[in-house]
């Protein structure tokens, strides 16, 4: 007789979208393989079909309403080459002053509200409490204090685009209207308390990451894999296709540079998508490599891994010491929590240097064109990592065909790898022969899903609600156990 | 980036959702000629955001859409309902918070809580479209008078 068991978290919590756990074991009882299960489907890549390609920005923005202003700067950039246009200067750096404060807020979100009750409230506390009101009576601090720096980015989205969500301001061909000095000043005025948090929120992690959450980092995602992202020039730390960007590149755990100055024009002959059954959330890879050697990571770990600097004082700093921590190339996923603190100084610093540059004042924000090039792939690092919208339009501008590379999905591999290794890890024979599971395992489960910070609403452009489930199977294929959230 | 004043009115609903976006469609119209001393926030659904703003008012008002069968069989007119802020208590996370956890939210993260009321408006529709029912839009247009006069009288 098989003794062959599944485990199911579903739905899996504290993450945007929809999705369940399957923990597999083997004839010998212990774990074999976990799957991460994403379990909507929307379709936007099919019903933008037929519509003006000028109305793709606020169309595919509507796929997430946490990170809408990524699809929104992939659109305008897709765009803006249909038009075959250069953007005026301001325009492309108001862009890149959004994407900042979009990078901020949704980084912020990431850990101040979701995933820092598991380290300040511990693994096995109650779960009714384990998220924002429990780490509030924690460490009210801390928990005002990322309550702000969310809504310092979002206001600084609003500033710009006239509402914190779903902002129609980029467009093909830069934005719709300039920054104004007094918008400038109040944005300046909210950067010291905006710095104050994310120093505080590095002090918090760095002690933890010394004392209780030493193991995580062998545990959460430790392996090797590929990084790919865009880079600067000069190697320097990228998150938006225009002005300084070097490209795409992508780098193997050792550090050794695989590819180099990628186009995303070119993306069709460096990426393929495998899939798989049990999700709809494909599996992006780099071709060369095939499926299992040249799945990648993308997201804050591979920027910081793909650069050899980031270009602003404190973050450089920040990065030094993360790589005592985790070495040149960091593998162990847990770091991504880390890296987006760093990232979040970078944007703040970086946003400082947008702000006192006098030519973002500049009222020239758009330039106008027909359409003159039918097909167009734009690019953007979108906070989870590198977004690509490929448009074919006719005559007319109307989509013929989409195509969206979403960054959670690049990542999906990774996501399966880092369950099953905190599977194999947590469910020993002993936890494993227990009448129930602990929901303290099964959290830590669910939280190495949460060191990616998917967005599933996004990579499957699907419509989101949020639970998540695990179930333990047999090797009968038999449910013998599940816990379900949400 | 706003700056608050002692009455603060939020508006929720999505405007695509039919007579959900009663609230919002409230705050809109408010804003074209805001009380004074009032903030008008229009928004989809209320988060963790708001409660620095909340913190920083002496009373809010909540305007939203209700499906509730019992209020909107019985609608008449628009009421506002005062709610008991001393019996607040913090809610499980989920993609959106109650005025209620809100509130909850508010008092454990600034100490301190403004007076709230509500405003519930009957809502028959909620598919698809940004048309409201004629018995939401009679509501909302009803409901400007009296939000005023709660303005007034709060100045």
């Amino acid at each position: 007789m098989s003794t062959r068991r599944t485990i199911q978290i579903d739905p899996v919590t504290r993450i945007e979208g929809h999705a369940k756990i399957s923990i597999h074991l083997g004839p010998d009882g212990l774990v074999e393989t976990a799957r991460f299960h994403v379990t909507e489907y929307r379709g936007f890549e099919k019903f933008c079909e037929g519509r003006p390609f000028t109305e793709m920005a606020a169309i595919t923005a509507r796929i997430c309403g946490i990170c809408p202003v990524s699809h929104l700067l992939a659109a305008a950039r897709t765009g803006d080459k249909i038009l075959a246009v250069s953007i005026p200067p301001a325009a492309e750096k108001l862009r890149r002053l959004m994407n900042l404060a979009q990078i901020i807020q949704s980084h912020a979100l990431s850990f101040f509200h979701l995933s820092s009750p598991d380290f300040l409230l511990g693994w096995d506390s109650d779960p009714q409490q384990r998220n924002i009101f429990g780490l509030i009576s924690a460490n009210p601090e801390l928990a005002r204090g990322g309550i702000r720096l969310r809504q310092f980015g979002q206001g600084v989205i609003e500033a710009l685009g006239g509402r914190k969500i779903h902002a129609a301001w980029a467009v093909p061909g830069g934005v719709r209207a300039p920054l104004s000095a007094k918008t400038r000043d109040q944005i300046t005025a909210g950067l010291p308390e905006a710095h104050a948090v994310v120093r505080q929120g590095l002090d918090v992690l760095k002690q933890l990451l010394d004392q209780h959450l030493r193991e995580e980092l062998h545990v959460f995602g430790e392996f090797p894999s590929l990084f790919l992202g865009l880079v600067g020039k000069g190697d320097r730390w990228e998150h938006s296709s225009g002005g300084d960007c070097a490209g795409v590149r992508v780098m193997d755990s050792d550090g050794s540079v695989v590819a180099d100055g990628l186009s995303e024009d070119d993306y069709a002959s460096y990426l393929s998508e495998a899939v798989e059954p049990w999700s709809y959330l494909k599996f992006p890879y780099f071709k060369a490599l095939g499926p299992e050697a040249g799945s990648y990571r993308v997201g804050p770990l591979a920027r910081l891994n793909l650069c050899e600097r980031i270009g602003s004082e404190q973050a450089d700093r920040e990065l030094l010491e993360y790589r005592d921590r985790g070495g040149r190339v960091v593998t162990a996923s847990f770091l991504y929590h880390l890296a987006r603190l760093i990232e979040i100084l970078a944007c703040l610093e970086q946003m400082e240097r947008l702000l006192d540059d006098p030519e973002i004042l500049a009222t020239h924000v758009r330039a106008r064109a027909e359409v003159n090039c039918f097909e167009a792939v734009g690019i953007s690092e979108a906070p989870r990592g590198t977004l690509l919208h490929h448009y074919c339009v006719d005559e007319n501008g109307l989509i013929e065909r989409v195509n969206l590379i979403i960054a959670t999905g690049q990542n999906n591999t990774a996501m399966n790898r880092t369950i099953t290794q905190i599977a194999k890890h947590d469910l020993t024979a002993a936890e494993l022969a227990q009448p129930q599971l602990k929901e303290a395992l099964l959290n830590r489960i669910e939280a190495g899903i949460r060191c990616f910070d998917p967005c599933l609403s996004c990579s499957t452009h699907a419509s989101g609600s949020m639970p998540m489930r695990v179930q333990l199977f047999g090797a009968d294929g038999a449910l013998l156990d599940q816990v379900s959230r949400g | 980036m706003s700056q608050s004043k002692a009455s603060l009115l939020i508006g929720i609903g999505n405007r695509l959702r039919g007579d959900d976006g009663a609230g919002y469609r409230l705050a809109e119209a408010l804003s074209l000629d805001p009380p004074k001393g009032v903030q008008v926030i229009a928004t989809q659904q209320l988060t963790m955001e708001l409660s620095a703003t909340l913190a920083a008012s002496q009373r809010v008002l909540f305007v939203d859409a209700t499906l509730d069968p019992e209020r909107c069989c019985r609608w008449s007119a628009p009421c506002l309902e005062a709610m008991d802020v001393t019996a607040l208590q913090a809610v499980g996370l989920s993609h959106q918070l109650t005025p209620e956890a809100l509130l909850a939210a508010t008092d454990a993260l600034y100490h301190c809580a403004p007076k709230a009321w509500q405003l519930l408006l009957p809502g028959l529709n909620w598919g698809h479209g940004d048309a409201l029912s004629p018995l939401t839009e009679a509501a909302v247009s009803a409901s400007l008078p009296l939000v005023r006069a709660w303005s007034r009288a709060h100045a």
